[in-house]
């Protein structure tokens, strides 16, 4: 019986610690899992677990800043499309759906 | 063909094509390295779409698009000019063409911010990994998408992307130290 209360005690710990602790993951689940995480994909843990731990551990929040600082700084040298290039293209299309492919 | 059948493809294209047509332009930038080709390609690619766009589920338009494009590409090259098409000496042509001295004085007069520090890491990466880059920080793809407009498995896109990050990470982890000892 003790064994019992003991084991669904245990149970009931894990379920907060992986929910609502303050450290849920180790730093090596959510190093595996970081980029994906800040790049808004698909992620082998649950984003909240993921937030809580980046709040939680300086190291790994450290880590996430940078890498949050390397994309912006690689999404700020994107150039503006050429805006020609882009009436052409749309005129193209609109004119390829309107008449067909007459070729 | 009846007029209905055709209102419908017009329809279609107009739902799942013409929207995409700035992100089509940019990755045909990104793989042709010039505007004229790059528009080439995108309407070599909206022909090709158009042509099979009734067997087209509606699903995910923007990677059976980039699918396309890919197709496109090689078509092209394999057609024409495989001058354009990126390899790793064209990009290694590319990162010597820009002066690294001039980079550096420019750097300098920005007091070698950060995103100096980033550009010049990524510029230092192989082809194959500023590629990846370029498609999900600057074209904004998804890791599919990405995978779809590159011809390789997504799990290919994500080791790639995760690397190239690491080694800028390094890059500038290491020209910290390099700046706190001059
Ligand atoms: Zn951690």
């Amino acid at each position: 019986m003790s064994f019992l209360r003991k084991f669904r005690k245990n149970s009931v710990q894990e379920n907060i610690s992986a929910t609502t602790g303050k450290f849920p993951l180790s730093c090596q689940q959510v190093g595996k899992d970081l980029q994906s995480f800040l790049d808004g994909e698909e992620t082998n843990v649950t984003a909240e677990d993921l937030s809580a731990h980046l709040e939680a551990c300086k190291d790994c929040g450290l880590e996430a800043d940078v890498y949050r600082k390397i994309k912006l700084a690689i999404s700020q040298t994107a150039e503006p499309v050429d805006k020609g290039s882009l009436d052409r293209l749309q005129d193209f299309g609109r004119k390829l759906a309107e008449s067909g492919d007459n070729e | 063909m009846s007029s209905a059948e055709s209102a419908t493809q017009q329809e279609l294209f107009e739902k799942y094509v013409i929207p995409e047509t700035e992100v089509m332009f940019r990755v045909a930038m990104s793989i042709t390295r010039n505007k004229a080709d790059a528009e080439d390609l995108v309407q070599d690619t909206m022909l090709r779409a158009y042509r099979s766009i009734e067997k087209f589920d509606g699903r995910y338009p923007r990677a059976w698009l980039l699918t396309i494009l890919r197709n496109a590409a090689i078509n092209r090259v394999r057609r024409k000019r495989p001058e354009l098409m990126r390899d790793p000496d064209l990009t290694m042509q590319r990162v010597a063409d820009t002066d690294p001295d001039t980079a550096d004085v420019e750097a300098v007069v920005i007091d070698r911010t950060f995103d100096a520090d980033v550009e010049k890491a990524l510029h230092s990466l192989s082809d194959k990994f500023i590629e990846v880059i370029e498609m999900v920080d600057l074209n904004g793809l998804s890791y599919q998408e990405t995978a779809d407009a590159l011809g390789v498995p997504v799990g290919t896109v994500m080791s790639r992307l995760h690397r190239a990050r690491a080694k800028i990470r390094k890059h500038l982890a290491s020209s910290e130290v390099a700046k706190g000892r001059s």
